[in-house]
């Protein structure tokens, strides 16, 4: 058991995990964060994205009880109050959700990379987002969404 | 066909619950929570085949926290998705039939204790021979996998006979028979299965994974011996599909039963290896074709013959038999036609419906072997698809009734897109294009049980403030057809789209949709939505005609406010209406129905295959292969569909590209292997290989419209059809680029190289029409 | 899920410290980004009492790109040395290679000490407990005798870790730490000394030793690069892969270094293919020659996808490509 404090959507979050516990589990299980979804628990998929730090990783390969300190964004954190995030709104508009299942790490890696690099090319946008693993929409609206997107952000 | 302006149909339009998914806050089955809640997980045979001699589980019941133990006896009952093969029970009793059947199950309060228990539970098996081809399966008579088959393990044959096809081969210019082999496939959507159930006061609830909400319902009756009336089947949201939910799974059955074993709610969520085991996939397919044409390459007869790997349950294999032989008078004209096939058992999981179902591979060795032909005779690929293509208001040889078809438009669009004229057989070598046409069902003509009652009934409510709430049976697992519902609602109510709410999948509330399943739902849901808001606009109307005291057919509903004579001054609204309605008689609201026309012929077998409408695709697809690895990358591939008419042309869109990156995946990659022993070669989505964003070009969709008179405002199927002309559609492209023909799919790059380096060594022999 | 079986985390916050907590329990284990050590804990595969978690030390993060010696840091992530633009002009073949490993998300979070040490692989190992109860269990874990070649006596796991072929090119050492005797003890190997063509041995290193740095020469002049086969254009492992580096001087070639990897349980070096092609004009066609002589000593055998013949066939078609890009 670790006593773990960390940064959860920009709110301070302190909780025991016990030490085989992955940042997963902490965040579906005891935050109830469930919109992070599991696919294949193995690193394979990408349903798990999150963003440590502002980089996307999988949570499902990540131990918890080493992001002490850290901040985690989630898909909860994304939207504002005020509405979607640019990249949500984008996914939205072109039709890039089809099931949703693994639209949250989509989003994030996406988000990830447009906050590096607003106007990636179609190409740099797949390599990006290739270890998100989508069954339903081939890709196509995805990217379109992702470089749709870019244009909201100052280049 | 032209189709009327329409106010939101034909419009990209956003999807309902888009914004909640993309915030995190849609519930998916394993993110929903219940107090007490117990975890579920269950044992699984290592033997591929065996018989179970003892089961004990007392150590696992003894384990602190572990609340319930079952076995097979307790649900002996068996379940099939077809009434004609219900050959599975929920776990196994008596026997094992392949690597990964669930042979136990227990509940615990967690996870690592409920694992724990799994390795307390003593099984002691005693190993049968086990078969892995099904062509040696066939005519095994000592090992039976199934005592009830007659011959082997032939589960079925069929055979089907149209037409005078020994006429038609004598009378063809040219003969070609070769064969071919389609591996399987499995969905591999990205959620895995999920069931969580609860049992309080004598009723069960379970909400799952499931897009068969209607057929769970009647097997949880079954099995659990339970009446319908105690059971609540939810799907929540659900993470895709193809098929592979697509019919009742044991976790359903064993999570509902620890449930009222324990009396606490219990979970079961499957790994992804799990996922992999449960399959329902393709079928391998060994498959022969014999096709003669006329020296103008007309079709004079076909003869398919077909071997289906079934694995070792019946799951969907019976209408997948069916489906890989009658789905093949289409969209090519064949005067005559047999067909021969078989569905064998083997040591396998089970192998059953997907995207595409029974048809894609069948497909793919029609669509080459008409290149083959073409090649042969020296006439152009899209020049012997347009002149054999299917026309509208025709019938096919096996008594297929096509209405709305548009196949040769669709040919002729990819066509275009591509350059076809300018460069099939004129690219560098290494380059090239190919192009594959198909035809898929909008909905099967008959329900998996027979019965009088519609395919898809549909309630509409109205509430006082103006909004709508669609009730329907149909299952959304993420194609959107919740958002169908609400356009169709919308554009019959002359109401906005954000006016309407729709509540689906839930047996306690809406009334009955068979399911998502042979791209029946936006045909059928679709048009039994447009009656019921025809009857609620209807009702609306005749109390605003009678307040007015106008006549009701000078009244309409446009962009929620009513319009007619004598209330220009002060607008009346929709919600206006309701009040009036209302204070007439109580609720309003609107009922609706579908059951497709009777269709078919009389045969054995004429079931499967008839639908009230089909969607028609041409796939072009441009390659480039690297001449010293045998590495295909299709550099493009554009797909034409005929859906009748695009509801949502966002929401139609994704469905072909999703379709066609299957078929991709399927081309290029993708083989559910078993290996010799029974274990799975790739039980991860790291073997299983899946494409990725950059394995994909920028698929190029384009929808044809051909405005069917029988679907709900012209439309029909746009999710399966798409899968269909990928796979020839590439291979064909690789013989234009190459010269060398693929008679074995996943296409293997070092398959690709042999054959260039054999095609080179004969490469004297000139080509030309041969005939065997 | 798939659950961790239970350990207790150390999480130490200096190497030195980090060395106590592994010599202290015996069968403990270093984990640093998690994302091959953590798949295989889930699989059943290891079960150590200890997890040292090396992602708090400092020190393993540090890299000095200082000219005429370049240190990495064993803890530095992969998607730090795939755009280091530094590494990418000077040391192309481990920038290149880094940015293909699996996809860009385990990128972030692999690191070169990770990869380094990245477990040898098969089909019939990397599988769930489950599968490997069912089929059978092999020598390198709980059983008698290799599933993929049952006459042989040795395991043929492949090294599919694809900074090991680029760093061998590379003529890189490795930095090695333990604590002895109450003493920091560090040693420096060549990478070809590290690994064993053995897929359970794999790697030289003693318990309770750590990989803390690798230590890459810089020669003016020096070109090199990476090429890999996979089915899968991201996330999958390699099925072959070849490096080289070299230098074009005064018209022949000087310095050249070609490795191969996934065709073997070790990187391998092409000594052959480096032997013809040294100190000779880069000629396409001794190049080709060349390049053919790549797999010499490699002999997979089939525990992955594809079959081993084309992955060596790739492995020379790779080779020659790449050498002829070099020398472009
Ligand atoms: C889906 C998937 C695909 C992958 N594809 C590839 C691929 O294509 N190519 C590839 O190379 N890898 C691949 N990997 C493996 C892995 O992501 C990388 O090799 C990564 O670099 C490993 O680094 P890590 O820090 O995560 O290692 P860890 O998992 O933390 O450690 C790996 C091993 O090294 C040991 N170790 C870690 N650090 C040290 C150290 N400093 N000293 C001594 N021992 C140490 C650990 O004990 C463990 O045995 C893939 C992984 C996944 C999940
Ligand atoms: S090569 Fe043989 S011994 Fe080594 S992991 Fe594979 S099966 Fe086991
Ligand atoms: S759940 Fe983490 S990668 Fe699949
Ligand atoms: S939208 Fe279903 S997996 Fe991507």
């Amino acid at each position: 058991m670790k006593l773990l404090r960390l940064t959860v959507n920009g709110d301070p979050v302190e909780l025991g995990v016990r030490d085989e516990e992955t940042l997963l589990q902490v965040l579906r299980e005891r935050l109830g964060l469930t919109g992070t979804k599991q696919g294949c628990d193995l690193g394979d998929c990408g349903s798990c994205t999150v963003l440590l730090d502002g980089e996307p990783v999988l949570s499902c390969l990540v131990l918890a009880a080493t992001v002490e300190g850290r901040s985690v964004e989630t898909i909860e954190g994304v939207a504002g109050a005020d509405g979607l995030h640019p990249v949500q709104e984008a996914f939205d508009e072109v039709g890039a959700v089809q099931c949703g299942f693994c639209t949250p790490g989509m989003v994030l890696a996406s988000k990830a990379l447009l906050e590096k690099d607003p106007r990636p090319s179609r190409s740099e946008i797949r390599r990006a987002l290739s270890g998100n693993l989508c069954r339903c929409t081939g890709y196509v609206k995805i990217v379109d969404a992702v470089e749709r997107a870019g244009k909201a952000y100052p280049a | 066909m032209k189709r009327e302006p329409r106010r939101w149909v034909g419009r990209p339009l956003r999807r309902l619950d888009g914004a909640t998914k993309l915030r995190g806050d849609a519930l998916f089955t394993d993110d929903l929570r219940l107090p007490g809640m117990l975890v579920g997980k269950m044992l699984r045979s290592p033997h591929a085949h065996a018989r179970i001699l003892s089961i004990d589980t007392a150590n696992a019941e003894a384990l602190a926290g572990v609340k319930a133990v079952a076995v097979g006896e307790e649900m002996p009952v068996r379940y099939g998705i077809l009434p004609r093969a219900e050959d599975e029970t929920a776990l196994a009793v008596g026997k094992v039939r392949y690597v990964g059947e669930p042979v136990a199950a227990v509940a615990a309060i967690d996870e690592a204790t409920a694992l724990a228990a799994l390795d307390l539970i003593d099984v002691r098996y005693d190993p049968l021979p086990a078969i892995f081809d099904p062509r040696e399966a066939m005519t095994r008579e000592d090992v039976k996998i199934h005592a009830e088959t007659k011959v082997a393990n032939i589960e079925r044959q069929a055979s089907l006979l149209f037409g005078d096809v020994e006429g038609g081969f004598a009378a063809a210019d040219h003969v070609r028979e070769d064969t071919f082999f389609k591996a399987a496939a499995t969905h591999a959507p990205i959620e895995t299965h999920a069931a969580l159930a609860q049992y309080s006061g004598g009723k069960l609830t379970l909400w799952s994974s499931t897009q068969v909400p209607h057929y769970l319902h009647r097997a949880l009756a079954k099995v659990l011996e339970l009446p319908m009336e105690r059971i609540r089947v939810i799907k929540p949201f659900l993470g895709g599909g193809f098929g592979g939910k697509g019919e009742p799974f044991s976790l359903e059955f064993v999570a509902s039963h620890l449930a009222r074993k324990t009396g606490r709610p219990v979970k079961i969520v499957h790994t992804r290896e799990e996922v992999f085991l449960s399959h329902r996939g393709r079928h391998p397919m060994h498959m022969t074709v014999k096709l003669g044409v006329k020296a103008d390459g007309t079709i004079t007869a076909l003869h398919f013959r077909n071997i289906l790997d079934g694995g070792c349950y019946g799951s969907y294999g019976l209408v997948t038999l069916y489906y890989s032989g009658q789905l093949l008078t289409c969209p090519y004209v064949i005067p005559a036609y047999r067909f021969d096939g078989f569905r064998v058992h083997t040591n396998k999981p089970p192998s059953g419906a997907q995207r595409g179902h029974g048809g894609v591979s069948p497909r793919y060795a029609i669509d080459v072997q008409l290149d083959r032909v073409a090649e042969d005779l020296g006439i152009d690929p899209l020049e012997i698809r347009l002149r054999n293509a299917v026309q509208p208001d025709s019938v096919t040889v096996n008594d297929l009734r096509i209405t709305s078809c548009a196949f040769s438009e669709c040919l002729e669009q990819v066509g275009s897109a591509i350059s076809w004229k300018e460069r099939r057989g004129k690219l560098p070598r290494g380059r090239g294009v190919g192009m594959a046409g198909g035809c898929y069902l909008s909905g099967a003509g008959k329900a998996i049980y027979f019965n009088p009652m519609p395919h898809s009934s549909v309630r509409i409510t109205a509430d006082r403030g103006g909004g709508v709430t669609v009730f329907s049976g149909a299952a959304d697992i993420g194609q959107g057809s919740d958002t169908m519902l609400a356009v169709v609602a919308a554009e019959t109510l002359g109401i906005a789209p954000s006016m309407v709410t729709v509540v689906s999948a839930d047996t306690d509330t809406t009334p009955v949709d068979l399911g998502t399943y042979s791209s029946r739902v936006t045909f059928m849901a679709g048009n039994a939505c447009l009656e019921a808001a025809t009857q609620l606009r209807d009702v609306l109307l005749a109390a605003v005609a009678e307040e007015l005291e106008v006549h009701v057919d000078t009244l309409e509903i446009r962009d929620g406010v009513i319009d007619g004579p004598g209330i220009d001054a002060d607008p009346l609204t929709f919600a206006d209406a309701i009040v009036l309605a209302e204070s007439r008689g109580g609720p309003v609201n609107g009922v609706g129905g579908y059951t497709p026309p009777e269709l078919g012929g009389s045969y054995r077998g004429a079931g499967v295959g008839p639908s009230a409408a089909y969607s028609f695709s041409a796939h072009a697809a441009e390659v480039e292969v690297d001449l010293e690895t045998g590495h295909v990358e299709v550099v493009r591939l554009i797909a034409s569909h005929d859906l009748g008419v695009a509801l949502n042309p966002l929401a139609a869109e994704g469905q072909v590209e999703g379709g066609a990156s299957m078929g991709l995946g399927e081309t290029l990659m993708e083989d559910y292997e078993v290996l010799e022993g029974g274990q799975l070669a790739c039980p991860s989505l790291l073997e299983y290989r899946i494409p990725t964003a950059v394995d994909l070009p920028d698929l190029e969709t384009i929808l044809v419209e051909s405005v069917d008179p029988e679907g709900p405002y012209g439309a029909k199927e746009c999710g399966e059809g798409s899968v269909h002309p990928t796979i020839p559609a590439v291979v064909n492209a690789v013989y234009d680029a190459v010269g060398v023909w693929l008679h074995e799919v996943p296409i293997s790059p070092e398959t690709i190289l042999a054959l260039m380096k054999k095609d080179q060594t004969r490469r004297v022999a000139p080509r030309g029409a041969t005939r065997p | 899920m798939m659950p961790l079986p239970t350990f207790r985390l150390e999480r130490p916050a200096t190497l030195v410290e980090a060395l106590r907590c592994l010599s202290e329990t015996p069968g403990s284990l270093p984990v640093a980004g998690g994302t091959d050590l953590l798949v295989s804990m889930k699989h059943g595969l290891f079960d150590p009492p200890v997890l040292v978690n090396l992602s708090g030390i400092e020190e393993l993060r540090r890299t000095n790109l200082a000219p005429g010696n370049v240190e990495l840091g064993a803890g530095v992530r992969l998607a730090t040395l795939r755009d280091d633009p530094e590494l990418r002009r000077g040391h192309a073949a481990l920038a290149e290679a880094a940015g293909v490993v699996a996809s860009p998300l385990l990128q972030n979070m692999g690191t070169l000490g990770g990869n380094l040490c990245l477990d040898t692989r098969c089909r019939y190992y990397n599988q769930s407990a489950f599968w490997r109860n069912s089929r059978g269990y092999c020598l390198k874990r709980g059983g008698t005798i290799c599933q993929a070649a049952p006459a042989a006596k040795r395991c043929f796991a492949v090294s599919s870790c694809d900074t090991a072929p680029a760093l061998t090119a590379l003529g890189a050492q490795v930095r090695l730490a333990r604590w002895e005797d109450g003493a920091l003890g560090l040693r420096e190997l060549p990478l070809e000394q590290f690994y064993v063509e053995d897929g359970i041995e794999r790697v030289t290193l003693r318990p309770a030793e750590l990989v803390s740095a690798v230590l890459l020469p810089v020669t003016p002049g020096t070109r090199s690069g990476f090429r890999k086969y996979r089915v899968r254009d991201s996330i999958d492992y390699p099925l072959a892969s070849v490096a080289a580096a070299l230098r074009v001087e005064d018209g022949v070639l000087r310095g050249v270094r070609v490795a191969v990897g996934a065709l073997a349980s070790a990187p391998l070096l092409a000594v052959e293919t480096m032997a013809l092609l040294e100190g000779q004009p880069p000629d396409p066609a001794l190049l080709a020659e060349a390049a053919e002589l790549v797999t010499k000593g490699s002999k997979p055998v089939k525990n992955q996808a594809s079959s081993p013949t084309y992955r060596r066939h790739m492995a020379r078609v790779m080779c020659r490509r790449l050498l002829a890009d070099l020398v472009a």
